[in-house]
């Protein structure tokens, strides 16, 4: 009775265990194939991360973003510079003196230190309110330390003492040298240009 | 269970390396997207200079005028305006086809100076200072006149045409 109960129970764990023998011990050439799909997954994933490093490395590296990127700061900086150098207020002459000053260095910079307390009194007799805005500007020459820009702009003329006059609007071209100082872009030189024919 | 641990250290290393890779090109592709350098001008020395080369040209080309040869200035146009700028000059260029002759009217355009604000691929945008002078049968000297033009520009088969000119 044992024996045959016996018998009978291994034969159904043989059954089972026959159901399942190539799971548990697949034959060689699966398991070769495993490690093969395994491998190419790390190399597909190894290139994949490698090539991202490289992409990212080159983005961050770029030689033609750095230049970009000061060729874009001396479009801002030359736009403020410029509208400064074209607004002036005449109840605070002073102030738009220390606005030219602070926005311009070399030539530029020392000639309008030149600006005495005469000239301010003329400034403030005007009367006048200009406010200057740039409506175009190009970069025409980039040197790391160097740029020359040309920029149109217009000029808007208030009279203080009469405020229903119209106010006058110029537009005017002008031609500009900046240095780099200390990290910042400032005016070197403003010029008009004339016409010429 | 050697075989177990191996497979998922294999799979965890799979899955970093993918984020990784995945992380990589995300970030360099947001910083070329968002890179000033999308804009060449002065960025590409060679093709600014070419293109400030060939609008001067061009402009310089459609804005002179002389009553005597009229064809020139309408050829030139044909040549080196497209789009909305081609339309205007051609309804400038009937208004002085009709009035040219009689006033014995030569225009000449001269740049004074010119500078890209935008390159991108195909597409450009150029800031030109330019004087252009009348002269008309009994004047003694030319009216000379300043302008300032924003200046749009599209390459076609390789050559930069003027798309729209915009005075400031």
């Amino acid at each position: 009775m044992s024996g045959r109960r016996s018998k009978a129970g291994s034969g159904v764990s043989s059954a089972t265990m026959l159901r399942y023998l190539p799971a548990l011990s697949p034959p060689a050439r699966p398991r070769r194939r495993v490690l093969v799909s395994w491998t190419a997954a790390l190399l597909v994933a190894a290139a994949l991360a490698g090539s991202g490093g490289v992409a990212w490395w080159r983005a961050a590296h770029d030689e033609r973003a750095e230049t970009a990127g000061r060729r874009d700061a001396v479009v801002i900086a030359a736009t403020r510079a410029i509208e400064t150098m074209n607004t002036l207020d005449y109840r605070k002459v002073e102030d738009g003196l220390e606005a030219w000053s602070a926005t311009t260095t070399g030539t530029l910079h020392d000639q309008l230190q030149q600006v005495g307390k005469e000239d301010q009194a003329l400034l403030a007799q005007q009367k006048k309110v200009s406010t200057g805005k740039v409506v175009g500007l190009a970069v025409v020459d980039l040197g790391t330390t160097t740029a020359t820009v040309v920029a149109s702009v217009q000029v808007t003329v208030r009279d203080g003492v009469d405020a229903a006059a119209e106010p006058t609007v110029k537009r005017n071209r002008f031609t500009a040298d900046l240095v780099r100082v200390g990290g910042t872009w400032k005016l070197e030189s403003l010029q008009q240009v004339a016409v010429h024919l | 269970m050697r075989g177990r641990i191996l497979r998922v250290i294999a799979a965890t290393v799979v899955v970093t390396l993918v984020v990784l890779g995945v992380a990589g090109w995300t970030r360099a592709i947001s910083l070329r997207h968002d890179s000033p350098a999308s804009n060449a001008a002065l960025v590409d020395a060679g093709r600014t200079e070419e293109l400030v080369t060939a609008i001067s040209q061009s402009l310089t080309q459609v804005l002179s005028y002389d009553y005597q040869d009229p064809g020139l200035t309408n050829a030139a146009a044909d040549r080196v305006l497209t789009g909305p700028a081609r339309d205007e000059h051609t309804t400038l260029f009937e208004e002085l086809r009709k009035k040219a002759p009689g006033q014995k009217l030569v225009l000449s355009a001269e740049i004074q100076a010119a500078g890209v604000v935008t390159l991108s691929g195909d597409r450009a945008t150029v800031l030109v200072f330019l004087d252009q002078s009348s002269l008309r049968a009994g004047d003694k000297e030319a009216t000379v006149s300043a302008a300032q033009l924003s200046v749009s520009a599209v390459r076609v088969d390789g050559a930069w045409k003027i798309s729209g000119l915009r005075p400031l």
